[in-house]
């Protein structure tokens, strides 16, 4: 035990050193939101707000489009929190679904042929940008343009890659002797996977969900392309103050910034305990 | 022909002009309601909402103003699709594919409406105009031309972005620092007639107090950023008396004007803050506002953040000037540039163009732009004469600044209004970077330019170009120094 | 139970129904994604800018946007570039994450702790995390204080306007955020170590070095394969950290292929020349991919047949 002295130190200097890395970005971005504006840009940086104030959020948070002062804009983040709640939990719920019951098929019946999940993962090599022009044209066309309908179809596209390969992994793990064993008892199929396969892979489910959700509450190609006012989504939201030569509302960006991410970070919180579990992507099986 | 058949000719001929027809009202924006409400009677509507796209710097004045206009005659915003203000170009573009219709009218510059004019998206309003006269004549220095492409009319002007120059009045008068200047250059110290002599106030006002190696008070400012540097460059290239293409569309920038040009921009930039080549209005703004700097060089809604109220430490301590120039062939030229501005423009795609139309017509009339020009918290800017001689637009920029911005006028030529200006705009914006980063020769980067510009040229169709440019060139100042 | 529901279900049971049924809405989903490809190849076989009148009247004029596309500078740099971005971020994030979960995976006080604060980052919305760190790598900013006071003289790197660290910075952006998914994957790949052939090492007495050489790390392979093709995937694919943190500037150093091809297609207007690029670009993409994807069919073979060894 006494030659696990340095190795213990070395460990735990390693890892406060990335959490501190990890943690500083977040930590600013909390401490700006709620510094009054005088504070934002100081010299030396105020590591804690002198005067703290809750009105970012509550800027960001009444209903309305703009505020805007200067040079600075304030954009309202209601309705784009609410159109990526349901976009992002609709597109994903539904690639969970399709992608879940298409990695049983495959891995019980082998339907699609050996290479199906390989080839479905073109899917995702595809960069959006490569499409976001004629899919314009395309869902000009269809109406489906600025339509929760038409982005969550595109969502759930680009997400079935992901669920089929993480499913996999927790699918091949529930033994086919039980499954079996249950059908000879006279379970129907549907019944097999209500009572055997379902349980066993709540866990994979549950992992599979989180990360494909992050994927589609992220995401900001497809939604700047394919929506305008209808639907507005929080990345499109964050992109309004454009890039670095536009609105530098620093507080209300932090505000906006940390309440896109709570509802992701609660997510995460909660499934905590499956999440080891569920990233060998089926390599490596007990 | 029998006196029944010339009656109704006349009527089907006055049916068939309807469009034109004059609409009654003693101002302009009186017109604009007139003409809005026949067009709702002749609808059978009582109320119309209308999509606009815009950018978050015009807002706040639109919300205000459109709820009065509403309660005239019913027309009012519907959807207000935001972008950032760059983004607009793409914005458009998108829907001049996607044709849906998402939006009535927008606010853009005018580099976009060669693109938005042949991409179809923007609709030619010349009918209207026609029978509801706007208040085009009394904008000045020529700005009005830019809402015109190719003999049609397509847009109403809102802004005028021409550059403007101002000083720290409170430094300049300082009688040590008076005398100081005036032994060391022999001149002023005062507005700048040349930017030699602007470059002379950086070097001089600039001022190191602590003695650590930074400057505290920078001599200057002007921006230096990715996409916005270039219209400084092509400011200078003006009062060189440089012109981007010739009648051929041969590009003219890398010769000795703009050689020399491109080099005392970078030489310039020794004397403003390090961060300025990230740096926008969002930045440039408040730190000069907050009294670090001697001098800058910008948009007129400066104005707007130096005198401000509450958040300035420098109002009243500014003295506007009129743009430096260069010395050519013995006489000054002095050449602002409008710098972006601001054009109110009606989409083909929309169902209620002429409603949108009256709706633009009365932003932009005299009395309803001076009030949009007041706001402090948007960015329109002074462009006709009678907002020189309004209160309110005094009150809030000052009667110097708007005599001064609406001299500068005169002498402001556009920027290059041709279709794919974005592109031409990017290629010359990319090389500057690099040659104010050090990383190649101005020479180098004005030449590669050449190049880009030339490709540009051929894969939009050089004939087209050149008489797109011949009618542009049409815009430019003719005055060397304004009266 | 009503006669129609029963024959549902009774439809639904047939094997043949019951394996198709996923398939038919996602093949239509891939079908539906796969006609605006089709478009794609048709707009990079005309010559169409938005400009000029409507895409379906547009001159054919074959291979030409092609062989522009080769030369177009600008087009090659950023493809350069965007794969200098991946293997450079990707490269740092395998190394991390794989330390990270080394240390991570054994039971110790406040391991917890750790892992919980290590999967932060990748929650947050790149395009948060893209302004977060415009904040904090302005001139006057908090890292570079930090970083002044770690090194005991006054740093002040220009992180944004300078040409070559506003690429560090686009790395680091993307490094911040997905070294917790390298992290993830590899605290499940330890985790998922089967323990009867690192047992039976162990009693043939063999180090600790020695099993992890030779035992864990042969079978870490294919984990190691995923989280490669994986994260290289995405990190081609970068879009949000360039256009929101510093705009594809200074100049064109942080310009990635995806943001070029945005303003060719919507700034530039010329859709026919970035639907060829994207194709190139896909090509190239997909060449990638399929030799990456090859390695991970290999392993994940080769991992089956010595496991039921």
């Amino acid at each position: 035990m006494k030659r696990r002295w340095p190795f213990t130190l070395f460990r735990h200097g390693v890892l406060v050193g990335w959490t501190a890395v990890t943690l500083f970005p977040v930590y600013w971005m909390l401490n700006t939101s709620f510094k009054r504006s005088e504070e934002w840009v100081t010299w030396p940086p105020h590591w804690v707000p002198q005067r703290p104030t809750l009105e970012n959020y509550v800027r960001v948070l009444t209903p309305g489009s703009t505020v805007f002062e200067l040079g600075r804009q304030t954009l309202k983040v209601l309705k784009p929190l609410g159109d990526s709640l349901f976009t992002a939990t609709a597109s994903s719920l539904i690639a969970l679904a399709l992608g879940s019951a298409l990695a049983y098929s495959w891995a019980r019946f082998g339907t699609g042929g050996p290479s199906y999940p390989y080839s479905v993962l073109t899917i995702r090599m595809l960069p959006p940008i490569v499409i976001a022009v004629p899919f314009v044209v395309y869902y000009a066309t269809l109406h489906l343009l600025d339509t929760y309908t038409g982005l969550i179809l595109v969502y759930v596209a680009t997400s079935l890659p992901y669920v089929i390969w993480m499913m996999l992994a927790f699918i091949e793990d529930v033994p086919r002797e039980l499954e079996s064993a249950a059908r000879v008892m006279g379970a129907s199929r549907l019944r097999v996977l209500s009572a055997v396969v379902l349980p066993l892979t709540a866990s994979g489910l549950v992992v599979t969900f989180l990360f494909v959700f992050i994927l589609n509450w992220s995401e900001l190609l497809l939604a700047l392309t394919l929506t305008n006012t209808q639907v507005s989504t929080i990345p499109i939201t964050l992109n309004k103050f454009q890039s670095v030569n536009e609105g530098r509302d620093y507080g209300p960006q932090a505000a906006i910034g940390t309440i896109a991410t709570l509802p992701v970070v609660v997510l995460g919180f909660v499934i905590q305990k499956h999440l080891v579990k569920g990233f060998s992507f089926g390599l490596l099986r007990k | 022909m029998t006196r029944l058949a010339l009656l109704a000719t006349m009527l089907i001929v006055g049916a068939g002009a309807a469009g034109a027809a004059e609409v009654p009202g003693k101002t302009a924006d009186e017109r604009a309601v007139n003409g809005a409400r026949a067009y709702m009677k002749a609808h059978g509507l009582t109320t119309l909402k209308l999509n606009m796209l815009t950018s978050p710097f015009h807002t706040k004045a639109l919300e205000r103003e459109i709820p009065i206009f509403e309660k005239a005659t019913g027309i009012g915003l519907g959807n207000l699709i935001e972008v950032g203000i760059l983004q607009i170009q793409a914005k458009a573009m998108a829907e001049a594919v996607a044709r849906s219709g998402s939006f009535d009218f927008w606010v853009g510059d005018p580099i976009s409406l060669p693109d938005a004019a042949e991409a179809g998206l923007a609709r030619p309003i010349d009918e209207f105009v026609a029978g509801g006269r706007p208040d085009v004549d009394d904008v000045v220095g020529g700005f009005a031309e830019q809402g015109r492409y190719k003999g049609k009319t397509y847009g109403l002007f809102a802004d005028g972005d021409n550059f403007i120059l101002v000083l720290r009045k409170d430094w300049l008068d300082k009688p040590d620092e008076r005398q100081k200047f005036r032994a060391k250059y022999g001149w002023g110290p005062a507005c700048p007639d040349t930017y030699e002599q602007w470059a002379q106030l950086a070097e001089f006002f600039t001022r190191d107090f602590n003695n650590d190696g930074v400057p505290d008070f920078y001599g200057a400012m002007a921006y230096r950023s990715r996409s916005w540097g270039w219209r400084w460059w092509l400011q200078r290239f003006y009062a060189k008396g440089g012109m981007p293409f010739d009648d051929d569309m041969k590009p003219l920038i890398a010769g000795k004007e703009g050689v020399e040009a491109l080099r005392d921009y970078i030489a310039l930039t020794k004397y403003m803050p390090k961060d300025i080549l990230g740096w926008a209005t969002p930045q440039a703004y408040p730190f000069y506002a907050a009294g670090n700097a001697f001098s800058i060089m910008t948009y007129p809604s400066i104005a707007l953040a130096a005198e401000h109220p509450e958040k300035s430490t420098v109002r009243g301590k500014n003295k506007y000037c009129l743009v430096p120039g260069y010395v050519v062939n013995g006489k000054l030229v002095r050449r602002s540039i409008q710098g972006f501005g601001n054009i109110f423009y009606v989409s083909s795609y929309s169902g209620h163009a002429e409603a949108a139309y009256w709706l633009m017509q009365w932003l932009t009339s005299k009395e309803v732009s001076a009030r949009l020009v007041t706001y402090t918290d948007s960015v329109f800017d002074p462009f006709m004469k009678s907002h020189l001689t309004d209160p309110r637009v005094i009150r809030s920029r000052t009667k110097e600044m708007v005599e001064t911005h609406l001299r500068n006028a005169q002498v402001s030529p556009p920027l290059i209004l041709l279709q794919g200006a974005v592109e031409y705009d990017d290629a010359l914006d990319e090389k500057i970077q690099e040659a104010l980063l050090g990383r190649i020769p101005p020479e180098e980067a004005l030449q590669r330019t050449v190049v880009a510009w030339e490709k540009i040229t051929e894969q939009v169709g050089r004939q087209a170009q050149i008489e797109a440019w011949k009618a542009l060139k049409r815009a430019y100042p003719k005055k060397n120094v304004p009266d | 139970m009503p006669p129609a529901r029963r024959s549902i279900l009774a439809w639904l049971e047939r094997e043949s129904v019951f394996k198709w049924l996923p398939f038919v809405p996602v093949q239509a989903l891939v079908v539906f994604l796969l006609l605006p490809t089709a478009l794609l190849v048709y707009l990079s076989l005309v010559s169409w800018r938005i400009t000029r009148g409507v895409w379906w009247r547009a001159p054919f004029v074959g291979v030409d946007n092609f062989v522009l596309a080769v030369h177009d500078d600008r087009f090659v740099w950023a493809v350069i570039r965007t794969f200098g971005f991946a293997a450079a971020a990707v490269g740092l994030e395998l190394g991390l994450g794989f330390g990270l979960a080394l240390l991570c995976r054994e039971r110790f006080r406040g391991r917890r702790f750790y892992t919980t604060i290590f999967l932060l980052p990748m929650m947050i919305v790149p395009a948060v995390v893209g302004y977060d760190l415009s904040m904090l790598l302005i001139d006057q900013g908090p890292l570079n204080q930090v970083l002044t006071v770690l090194a005991g003289r006054s740093i002040t790197v220009r992180w944004i306007s300078d040409y070559n660290m506003a690429k560090a910075a686009i790395v680091g952006a993307d490094v911040w955020q997905w070294t917790s998914l390298m992290f993830l994957i590899f605290l499940s790949g330890f985790a998922g170590l089967p323990p009867d052939p690192i047992r039976a090492a162990r009693t043939m007495g063999a180090s600790r070095w020695q099993i992890f050489r030779h035992v864990e790390l042969p079978l870490l392979k294919p984990v190691l394969a995923i989280a490669l093709v994986l994260r290289s995937m995405e990190a081609l694919k970068i879009f949000d950290y360039p256009l929101l943190l510093t705009e594809g500037g200074p100049g064109t150093s942080t310009e990635t292929i995806a943001v070029y091809l945005w303003r060719v297609g919507w700034d530039f207007t010329r859709v026919s020349h970035a639907a060829a690029m994207s194709l190139i670009l896909m090509l190239v993409v997909v060449l990638y991919t399929v030799i990456a994807i090859h390695v991970l069919r290999r392993e994940r073979g080769r991992l089956a047949g010595e496991v039921t060894r």
